[in-house]
């Protein structure tokens, strides 16, 4: 999907110029936008095609990014925006294992050669259940993965046909087994409130997930958007979109089966054992600075936003060309305090309302805090959201938006 | 026909002041339209259908609002007629005006529709002529159409003017058949005006218009003496005094002329913007000849609907008085008086004439003025008697009081009621539904009966008229006039939302239809309030008894599950928006609610739920 042509956008040119210095941890995104099928939910920029436009297929997509990576590494270093080595590296899509592991690693060591990568730094890939080897987790873990997130989804054969997937549970049991011997650290990814989906269904789901010896589980709430399968289903009253309140459930019985396994949640839809946050992902929400590699991938430095086109062939023609392949925003600093108000209350360790009263000039009244009872608690000046207040954390990021950035 | 330059002035007895009444849709504009053209006022070319109806809405809803005053020439026997052709509304919202248009007339032409016949308004209009003791020229207009009933219209119409078949003329507006007889009897029945030119100048306002180029335009009948366009005039209420910056008769286009004589109708334009120095009854005289009496103005209409209208932006409340300023120019038929809601801001309380009329006064104000409104739920006014013997007058359902009232009078209507006789018993039902008690029956020949009833005006004016048109598949006529006031049981019904009172929802009913208002006002709030994070109820309740309730449930998640591959923007852009969102709505009991929901929950439409049918049936079987 484009959202850009609804967004005030600069120039690549004039967002180095906006640039101003971050110290943050740097990390790399890439994007492969690759299917062998669409899934009946799914709104994200990829395609079912192995060849999207002149020049740009699976296989010559390895050194298209490659090109990509040396020409913002240019950019770079013609505006002075902060180089230094990765510190994560995540591998998303689409389905990034419709790559060989040859692909993936010789992607992974254009991005060595560019920035460097920390050493120990962790290298995640999605996948998805059916379509990895015992062989080819070998393959990737040599190649320097650490990780892997497999879109499990569901246990129950009936949802996973309502969500349009095309592999068996078995399959998914099997690759994870399989990732677990080759040495991965194995997360997997669940959705929640499917239509017509049992309470006792997902409590299955999420039991089986939490005894496989994951070190991560992500549950994200089934959205379904117009102009994809199950939108077009919902439109014609054929599904029915599942209520906040099931939602809601869901999520309790989710946090309330991981936690007593042993994961505890750290950001709104992920959970992980001691020590195995990805840590990837909480980069996005503490603002860390990060590139997107590939089409429709955004990128983050300090108070630029910006990303690359998400059409295949435009995408193409300007990484070909040698230009960078780019829209964004140069963010003000109401739009900076914004972002860290709702950002922070997504994680475990809470927004800092001290340095936002400090910041402002403003107090936070007692009845703001009091209309987020249940919600969020203070601790030492920091706001930390509750199970309730996760679940309405959009509510919480409003009501002090609204008081503090007026 | 070519078009010479026409006489403007005329002596006395070569003038001729007429109105046409008619039912709405009985072809009056039409009938208008054909004069204009036959008498080469207009030319083919700038012949426009219903030129007379300027208004954009008039001519949408194919009804007449405002009277306008035409002076279009006509030659019998050799000589030279001015005919002013006085126009008036059709609908019963605005008896007033066409009373008011009558008393510049000497006489009126009764057009009555061949295929349709008598109807209410028909004989509503026919008695404010008998009134105003003008001479009637009875016509049958559409005798063309298939389904014309000449004959036997004509029979109910001699006997109910007592006059014979011979007098009555056949028209078709449409075809211009019978127009020129129609023109040709005007000069020979209807009088020449009868004021003394002689005597010191009077002249009676009987209209007025704002122009936003030229400022106010004063529709004038010069009962005694004369003006010159270089006399000094003076308002006689206001005691103003002022040179005219133009004298004119309507021909239909604006003529400047350099004097109006005994008889004559026209216009003065003064140049004056303040609305208040133009009222319409007011006599002007002038210096040179100047009277000491004022003519007998008119009575000041009656308000019989009551509604809160207050701007959708608080900034556009400054504008709203602006524009009622002006509208009321033209309408003075309008009241206004400033008032405060909690939910809607500040806003006015107006008084209409009927509903159409406040239709017509929103659709005017948005579409001229560009203020954008809400309505509340429009009420009519109540007398309350107090304990202590004090009196209050109620607009506005949060001045009734809540306790220590002796006794409430509301005020009531007589209204007539014409339907083919098959459909009897099932207005005799509707009225009775809403608390008619019958007066009286005729038959209006063999096939209609006129039906009288006194009913309550709050029973009336609220959907009654769609009502009787949908049980009498259409055919049924009504007209009504105000009857005075009588004892009812009336409470007030108040909704709370969230605990808190919302005055702008508040209703004044009688009591037996309290419980249905508290229900479906309450159902409609819990489809149009959004969820919130703490559980809302929703009362309906009268003083402190709650009558009805709903509850709305908690928000339980609001938040978005995933910022895909770090697209942190459109998370941003969605919270903007629903901040923009948020802004705009009203608090009422901590409880955010757009205005939409107001716009829906205060709209007349009926909200039709098996629940709410389920108990109130339960309801009255108690």
């Amino acid at each position: 999907m484009n959202f850009s042509n609804t967004l005030p956008s600069c120039s690549p040119e004039d967002l180095g110029d906006a640039y101003s210095f971050s110290d943050r941890p740097f990390r790399v995104y890439v994007h492969i936008p690759f299917c062998k099928k669409r899934c009946g939910y799914c709104n994200f920029n990829t395609f079912t095609s192995f060849s999207l436009a002149p020049g740009f297929d699976k296989n010559t997509y390895p050194s298209l990014l490659e090109r990509e990576i040396k020409r913002v590494k240019k950019w770079q270093e013609e505006h002075s925006v902060s180089l230094k080595p990765a510190s994560s590296v995540f591998f998303g899509g689409g389905t990034p294992t419709c790559l060989s592991p040859s692909q993936l690693s010789r992607i992974l060591e254009a991005i060595r050669e560019a920035w460097g990568i920390e050493e120990g730094a962790e290298i995640s890939t999605e996948a998805n259940p059916d379509s990895v080897e015992g062989k080819e987790l070998f393959d990737l873990k040599k190649a320097g993965f650490t990780r892997v997130s497999f879109g499990v989804q569901s246990w129950e054969p009936r949802i996973l046909r309502i969500l349009d997937r095309t592999h068996s549970p078995a399959a998914a049991w099997r690759s994870i087994r399989k990732a677990r011997k080759a040495g991965l650290s194995c997360s997997a990814d669940l959705i929640y409130a499917a239509p017509s989906e049992k309470r006792k269904e997902w409590i299955r789901t999420v039991r089986l997930t939490s005894s496989l010896g994951l070190d991560h589980v992500s549950c994200y709430a089934l959205s379904i958007y117009p102009r994809t399968k199950m939108g077009h289903q919902l439109e014609k009253g054929l599904i029915a979109e599942e209520s906040d309140l099931a939602q809601a459930r869901d999520y309790e019985l989710a946090d309330s089966i991981l936690s007593r396994r042993g994961y505890k949640w750290y950001e709104v839809s992920n959970w992980a054992r001691e020590g195995k946050e990805c840590l990837h992902n909480i980069g996005y929400w503490k603002n860390d600075d990060w590139i997107g590699l590939g089409p429709g991938a955004h990128s983050h430095f300090s108070n630029l936003r910006f990303w690359d086109f998400s059409r295949p062939g435009p995408w193409a023609k300007a990484v070909q060309k040698g230009d960078l392949p780019w829209e964004g925003e140069v963010l003000t600093q109401k739009e900076r305090e914004e972002e860290d108000i709702f950002l922070g209350l997504r994680l475990k360790t809470g927004l800092d309302l001290g340095k936002l009263e400090k910041e402002s000039g403003k107090e936070a009244p007692s009845d703001l805090l009091s209309s987020f009872r249940g919600l969020a608690y203070l601790k030492e000046g920091t706001l930390l959201p509750t199970l309730q207040g996760r679940l309405l954390n959009d509510f919480l990021a409003r009501s002090l938006m609204d008081y503090f950035l007026e | 026909m070519a078009k010479s330059e026409p006489e403007t002035f005329f002596p006395q007895e070569l003038i001729r002041n007429f109105s046409i009444i008619a039912h709405i849709d009985h072809g009056k504009s039409t009938l208008a339209d054909r004069i204009l053209s036959l008498t080469g006022a207009l030319s083919d070319r700038q012949m426009r259908e219903q030129y007379l109806d300027s208004m954009d809405i008039e001519r949408e809803r194919g009804i007449t609002i405002k009277s306008q005053a035409v002076t279009v020439n006509w030659v019998k026997d050799k000589k030279t007629y001015a005919l002013s052709m006085i126009d008036t509304p059709g609908h019963v919202d605005f008896n007033y005006e066409v009373s008011r248009a009558l008393a510049a007339c000497e006489g009126c032409v009764l057009l009555v529709d061949a295929t349709q016949g008598i109807e209410a308004q028909t004989l509503s209009n026919l008695y404010l002529a008998m009134q105003n003791d003008l001479t009637i020229i009875p016509v049958l207009n559409k005798i063309d159409l298939p389904g014309a009933k000449t004959e036997e219209v004509k029979s109910t119409l001699c006997d109910l003017l007592g006059v014979e078949g011979g007098e009555v003329l056949e028209v078709s507006a449409k075809t211009g058949f019978g127009v020129k007889e129609l023109l040709d009897a005007i000069v020979e029945k209807i009088p020449a005006p009868s004021g003394n030119p002689q005597g010191p100048t009077r002249a009676l306002i009987f209209d007025s218009q704002y122009d936003a180029y030229r400022g106010i335009i004063t529709y004038i009948r010069v009962v005694d003496g004369s003006i010159e366009a270089k006399d000094r005039i003076i308002q006689m209420k206001s005691a103003s005094s002022l040179v005219p910056l133009e004298l004119g008769i309507v021909d239909p286009f604006m003529r400047p002329v350099e004097i109006l004589t005994t008889g004559q109708v026209g216009y003065v334009i003064t140049g004056i913007k303040d609305v208040r120095q133009a009222q319409v009854g007011d006599t002007i005289t002038c210096e040179r000849n100047e009277a000491k009496e004022s003519l007998k103005g008119y009575k000041a209409p009656e308000s019989m609907v009551y509604a809160g209208l207050f701007p959708l932006e608080t900034d556009q409340f400054p504008l709203l008085r602006q524009s009622l300023d002006k509208l009321r120019l033209n309408d003075a038929s309008i009241s206004y008086t400033p008032e405060t809601s909690s939910a809607l801001g500040f806003g006015f309380r107006c008084g209409f004439l009927g509903l159409l009329h406040m239709q017509i006064v929103i659709e005017r104000l948005e579409r001229e003025f560009g203020v954008d409104l809400i309505s509340t739920a429009p009420n009519v006014h109540y007398r309350v008697e107090m304990a202590d013997g004090s009196e209050i007058t109620v607009t506005n359902p949060t001045q009734f009081p809540e306790n220590k009232v002796k006794a409430v009078w509301e005020p009531v209507i007589e209204a007539s009621i014409i339907t083919p006789k098959d459909y009897v018993g099932d207005v005799m039902k509707l009225c009775q539904e809403h608390r008619g008690k019958m007066l009286g029956m005729e038959y209006l020949g063999p096939d209609r009966v006129c039906l009288r009833y006194k009913m309550p005006t709050g029973e009336i004016i609220f959907g009654f008229f769609d009502q009787l048109k949908s049980r009498t598949k259409g055919y049924a006529t009504l007209d009504y006039a105000s009857a005075g006031e009588e004892k009812a049981d009336l409470v007030r019904v108040d909704i709370l939302i969230h605990g808190e009172l919302s005055d702008a929802l508040s209703a004044i009913c009688h009591k037996d239809k309290a419980y249905e208002y508290g229900l479906k006002m309450t159902k409609k709030l819990k489809k149009l309030i959004p969820r919130q994070q703490f559980e809302i109820p929703i009362q309906a309740a009268i003083g402190q008894r709650i009558i009805a309730r709903e509850t709305i449930s908690p928000l339980r998640k609001d938040v978005l599950a995933k910022c895909y591959g770090g697209d942190i923007t459109r998370k941003r852009k969605l919270l903007e928006k629903q901040r923009e969102g948020k802004k705009k709505m009203k608090i009422i009991g901590n409880v955010a609610i757009p205005q939409e929901a107001f716009i829906s929950a205060l709209s007349l439409e009926d909200l039709d739920d098996k629940d709410i049918r389920e108990k109130l049936k339960a309801r009255a079987k108690k």
